[in-house]
């Protein structure tokens, strides 16, 4: 009986954790695809290749180098 | 994981900080001094001599040229890193209890304190560079913005910035978080109340999207910028100071412990002085780390996701690089989920 709870337990754990790590997937691709729109939509508006800082200057980060 | 003891500091640490390149470690204390350290080896590349208080926040630009401390003595200090030169002093009417620079170095925050009827404020310095060699050319003495307590809330004691500078997030001593938004003239935005008791500690993950606090309340949470909806809850069984993110691994790291005016009744074994090492996704505990006499005040993970440090109030710096076994752990979930990915992409 102890050894059915047990496997029942830690199958309901490892269901929980599939759940916990597809929502956490899908929260980061949410979140990578929209940096790249709001990188886009900077390009589009700016005509800048790379971000920009709040100031206007170009984000060294982003800065290619020829 | 054996820690390299970097014994600098004759009081309490109060924040540690890498730099971007995770190569150095800045730390400061409540023994007026900053320190900073080569993180291969733990030698001391100088200290920062010049605060007549405690220094509670310290920060690094993206550059490693500069560094600024913001002190219980009134004033904000820019130092020249490469040297340990102080290059300017902003005098403040009150402590300074935080400082951080901007995601492009360009600007900085200092929490100041509502002490003696001040009524606390978050104020935004601009520093001026030259384009070509980025060294500071002029410093401009009064903040280009004073983000005074919002209304309903009280004093902010951290804050950082988000991706890109785009908005500055606060924690409060009542366990709010608020929300300002830079590019409208740092307008707040929003808030609500995250703990229980005062929030200690504010990390951002590496891309700056989310944020981990943490509180005396026993409580350390996730939450994401653009939402502003918590997305994990780690529960612990002692006050915490401190949480950071950590790259490469789906890792927190809480740390804190009994309060300092308890310490001398409590043995190390009961304080709770250790590293807390918590899954990120599953928000389940995966291990302990020990070491520190008292609890620990601050601790930071480099941005290589190759090291950890943490400051405590014992005095003592514990750097820890991560062995081979640190990067192997997995669950079988992970790596399940992983060979799925694996097989999706490759079909």
């Amino acid at each position: 009986q102890d050894a059915m709870e047990a496997d029942t337990a830690m199958r309901d754990l490892i269901l929980k954790h599939r759940e916990m790590l597809s929502e956490w997937h899908s929260y980061r691709q949410d979140t990578v695809l929209t940096l790249e729109t709001e990188f886009q939509e900077t390009v589009d508006k700016t005509g800048a290749l790379v971000p920009l800082n709040p100031d206007g200057t170009e984000d060294d980060d982003y800065t290619v180098v020829e | 994981m054996r820690p390299l003891v970097l014994m600098g500091h004759e009081r309490p640490l109060t924040q540690v900080k890498y730099n971007k390149e995770g190569d150095l470690l800045f730390t400061c204390s409540k023994d007026s001094s900053a320190s900073v350290w080569y993180t291969i080896n733990g030698e001391r590349l100088g200290t920062l001599d010049g605060h007549a208080g405690t220094i509670w926040s310290i920060d690094v630009d993206p550059l490693s040229m500069y560094c600024v401390t913001g002190s219980a003595d009134y004033s904000i200090k820019v130092w020249n890193v490469s040297n340990g030169e102080n290059i300017f002093t902003y005098q403040s009417p009150v402590p300074v209890k935080c400082v951080e620079f901007s995601p492009c170095g360009n600007y900085f925050i200092a929490i100041l304190d509502s002490v003696m009827g001040y009524p606390g404020s978050i104020n935004v310095y601009k520093l001026e560079r030259d384009s070509t060699s980025n060294e500071i050319t002029n410093f401009i003495e009064e903040p280009i913005k004073t983000i005074n307590t919002q209304e309903g809330l009280v004093t902010v004691t951290v804050a950082g910035w988000s991706t890109n500078g785009k908005f500055i997030i606060a924690g409060h001593k009542d366990g709010n978080v608020s929300k300002y938004d830079v590019e409208n003239d740092y307008q707040f935005v929003t808030s609500f109340k995250l703990h229980e008791s005062n929030i200690s500690d504010l990390q951002f993950s590496p891309d700056r999207t989310y944020f981990i606090t943490s509180s005396r309340d026993s409580n350390a949470h996730i939450v994401d910028v653009a939402s502003f909806k918590i997305l994990k809850t780690y529960e612990t069984d002692c006050p915490l100071n401190t949480a950071s993110i950590t790259p490469l691994k789906e890792f927190v790291v809480l740390g804190g412990g009994q309060s300092a005016k308890d310490v001398t009744t409590t043995s190390a074994s009961e304080g709770k002085f250790e590293a807390r090492f918590y899954h990120k996704i599953f928000e389940e505990e995966i291990g302990r780390v020990k070491g520190h006499f008292g609890p620990l005040n601050t601790i930071a993970v480099s941005p290589t996701g190759t090291s950890y440090t943490s400051g405590g109030e014992d005095g003592l710096v514990r750097l820890h690089h991560f062995e081979k076994t640190y990067f192997d752990f997995k669950y079988d979930v992970e790596k399940a989920f992983e060979a799925k990915e694996h097989m999706q992409e490759a079909n």
